[in-house]
């Protein structure tokens, strides 16, 4: 065999053997399995607690975790629980009264994983207490969204909306009977 | 290499008879040659009812054509008048040069040559008293008439294509081609066949060393016999290490002869109705007549359009596969939850269906292409939508791996070659057990293996990825990927190394 034959062969018998390596520690996971969080609770600035809540095929699942900003909070809650929560389809954010929004939607905004296209909502209460507490929150905040009495923006329109408008105006939450309603709107102003 | 029981010793010659049938020629040597052959016939005349005067006619029944052999050979031997007052050596003489009514009465002086004649539907003239005979070329000329190009057709095209004789599809070419340039060089393949080859080629426009090339590896091949594509295909390409075709073929005349005007080499075997067209490159196969046909501008968005089904059938289940399992984070939310719902009681895995179902459709393929058609057709309906649709309401397969694998079945079917089709989806697979097995990663490994695997294919010296990978660094020309008007295709392709490359003014 010549010598260019033994490099093809050792070139393709390396690219096997990083395949093999690789599916050996890349950890795949059926779709199934996955618990995609779809409405995220935030409270507090620093430390942030984070409330995910999600459907499973086994049933809602809801859980919490607390990191410095919303990043630690996330890798957190990530590393917890490591085979079954996937945070990047969060569809609805909810920020609590202590939260900081114009800092809470920068550092969301500026994590690729997040997604723009995430609703913001505000909360009378804490978040968590609201999203763990509510009946299919993620659901329900869907139905809002397209027949609710104000319209949510999205992540990147809230976030422009405070860069060049210097404000932006968010439906506020709260629970009645375990229902989300649309109690209020507020205006947060841009610091 | 064997398997199975004891290893076998090693060197078996395989050397070649030569003469195969020693002796004088005479009419014992030939029915020692064709014994036990019910259809070899031996008949003794006189000329020209001369008892003195004795011939043998000797020829293989359905090989020769009975009305010529009669009219034209055997009634001047029994009633040519002259020949009774001729001595037999004049007799003979005025046999061979126009006594007979053949265009093509040769001298035959050995048993070989007899046996050979004989076989290629001759008939053998023995004349016993003075040692010598004569061949008479009057082979049966029945074949199946020229009909359709079935497999490759096209709407403003010609509407003939190649048969099973050999004669037959020169002719197609050489009325198309009518240039004393068109070179029809012929070569004896296979020790038991005997199959007439052709090598067909433009004089002064193929490359030529392409030529030489395949003029020897055709007078290599030493083997029993060339009964296929496969047998020819297997001898003369580059290297049997991979699944992709080294050649184009065809059974369109006037492709093989846009070919040759391309400065390819076509090659034409008796007894097979496709024409081969090479050297062969990946965007060869990705071409079909229709493409010359068609307005210029149609011509390539469906050559696009093509090379991006080909892209989505290689990737499109392994890209399916990978993101389901490792990166749910690409699929969008409405899409994942369809997904998920759709895959509830689904009790298999992504991988395990895909793979299930890209081998279910190559089953379903073959089973239709082994049938006759409209049994075949009856086959596909009932595998693909009855069980398809079955297999999905039982739960037993999820819909969006049924549409990806359908979809990435129907684009394969874009390619025009079946033979890059069938490495296309050979490959799918393997790309698709990556994209199982380390997600993006993995795809990306097998997408970077296919193409270094690529890449080092050659077809007579013309890299495979031509025009895309330019071997030599030397400038592509536009046409060669895409069609352009025909007034600017001013030059032929520079990978085919033409020796005369401007083909029009």
């Amino acid at each position: 065999m010549k010598a260019g034959r033994w490099l093809d062969a050792l070139i393709f018998i390396s690219l096997l053997a990083a395949l093999w390596v690789l599916g050996r520690n890349a950890g795949g996971r059926e779709l199934t399995d996955v618990t995609l969080v779809q409405t995220l609770g935030v409270d507090g600035s620093g430390p942030v607690t984070l409330t995910a809540t999600g459907e499973a095929e086994a049933g809602p699942v809801c859980r919490t975790a607390r990191g410095q900003d919303i990043v630690h909070a996330r890798s957190a809650m990530t590393l917890a629980d490591p085979t079954r929560l996937e945070l990047t389809h969060i569809a609805q954010l909810v920020l609590g009264p202590e939260t900081p929004v114009e800092e809470t939607l920068w550092q969301a905004l500026l994590n690729r994983k997040s997604g723009c296209n995430a609703t913001i909502w505000l909360s009378r209460g804490p978040a968590g207490a609201l999203v763990a507490g509510a009946e299919q929150p993620f659901r329900r905040l869907r139905t809002l969204e397209e027949s609710g009495p104000v319209t949510a923006p999205t992540l990147l329109e809230a976030a422009w909306a405070l860069a060049e408008e210097g404000r932006v105006d968010l439906p506020v939450l709260a629970l009645e009977d375990g229902v989300l309603q649309v109690v209020d709107v507020a205006t947060v102003e841009g610091g | 290499m064997g398997i199975f029981g004891r290893r076998r010793a090693p060197g078996h010659p395989h050397p070649r008879q030569e003469p195969i049938f020693g002796g004088p020629l005479c009419r014992e040597a030939l029915e020692g040659a064709f014994v036990n052959c019910a259809d070899f016939k031996v008949r003794t005349l006189t000329l020209a009812g001369d008892p003195q005067k004795e011939v043998v006619v000797c020829g293989v029944e359905g090989m020769v054509r009975t009305e010529r052999a009669n009219d034209y050979v055997l009634r001047p031997l029994a009633q040519d008048p002259a020949l009774a007052a001729l001595p037999l050596e004049e007799g003979y003489r005025r046999l061979a040069e126009g006594g007979i009514y053949n265009w093509s009465v040769t001298p035959v002086e050995t048993t070989d040559q007899a046996v050979f004649m004989l076989l290629d539907g001759g008939l053998v003239l023995l004349f016993p008293a003075l040692g010598k005979a004569l061949g008479c070329a009057v082979a049966t000329e029945e074949k199946r008439s020229v009909s359709d190009p079935e497999d490759e057709p096209a709407v403003k095209a010609a509407k003939d294509s190649f048969v099973e004789s050999l004669r037959t599809n020169t002719s197609l070419v050489r009325r198309r081609l009518r240039s004393v340039s068109l070179r029809v060089e012929e070569e004896i393949v296979g020790r038991q066949s005997r199959t007439p080859v052709d090598l067909l080629y433009l004089d002064g426009i193929a490359d030529p060393n392409t030529v030489s090339e395949v003029r020897r590896r055709l007078g290599e091949m030493d083997i029993d016999g060339v009964l296929d594509a496969g047998h020819l295909e297997q001898y003369l390409c580059d290297t049997l290490a991979t699944p992709f075709p080294q050649f184009l073929s065809t059974q369109r005349p006037d492709r093989l002869c846009a070919n040759l005007l391309a400065g390819r080499v076509g090659i034409l075997v008796d007894g097979i109705a496709v024409s081969f067209v090479l050297p062969g490159a990946l965007s060869l196969f990705l071409t079909a007549e229709q493409d010359r046909t068609d307005n210029w501008m149609v011509s390539i968005g469906v050559t696009t359009l093509r090379y991006g089904a080909l892209l989505l059938t290689l990737f499109l289940p392994a890209l399916y596969v990978a993101a389901v399992l490792f990166h749910p984070e690409m699929i969008p939310l409405a899409l994942a939850e369809s997904i998920i719902t759709a895959k509830e009681d689904v009790p298999f895995g992504a991988l395990f269906e895909a793979i299930v179902l890209l081998l279910a459709f190559e089953i379903i393929q073959e089973a239709g292409l082994r049938l006759p058609s409209n049994l075949g057709q009856t086959v596909s309906i009932l595998g693909g939508l009855v069980v398809g649709s079955a297999a999905v309401e039982a739960k037993i397969i999820s819909p969006a791996v049924l549409i990806v694998v359908a979809a990435a079945g129907i684009a394969g079917y874009t390619v025009p070659s079946q033979d890059l089709a069938g490495a296309v989806r050979l490959w799918r697979l393997l790309l698709t057990l990556a994209g199982g097995t380390a997600g993006l990663l993995g795809v990306s490994i097998a997408g970077v293996m296919l193409v270094g695997h690529l890449a080092g294919l050659t077809s007579f010296g013309v890299p495979y990825l031509t025009p895309f990978a330019a071997a030599s660094g030397e400038q592509v020309e536009r046409h060669e990927l895409f069609r352009v008007p025909f007034p600017a295709v001013k030059l032929r392709p520079a990978s085919l190394r033409t020796k005369n490359r401007r083909n029009q003014r």
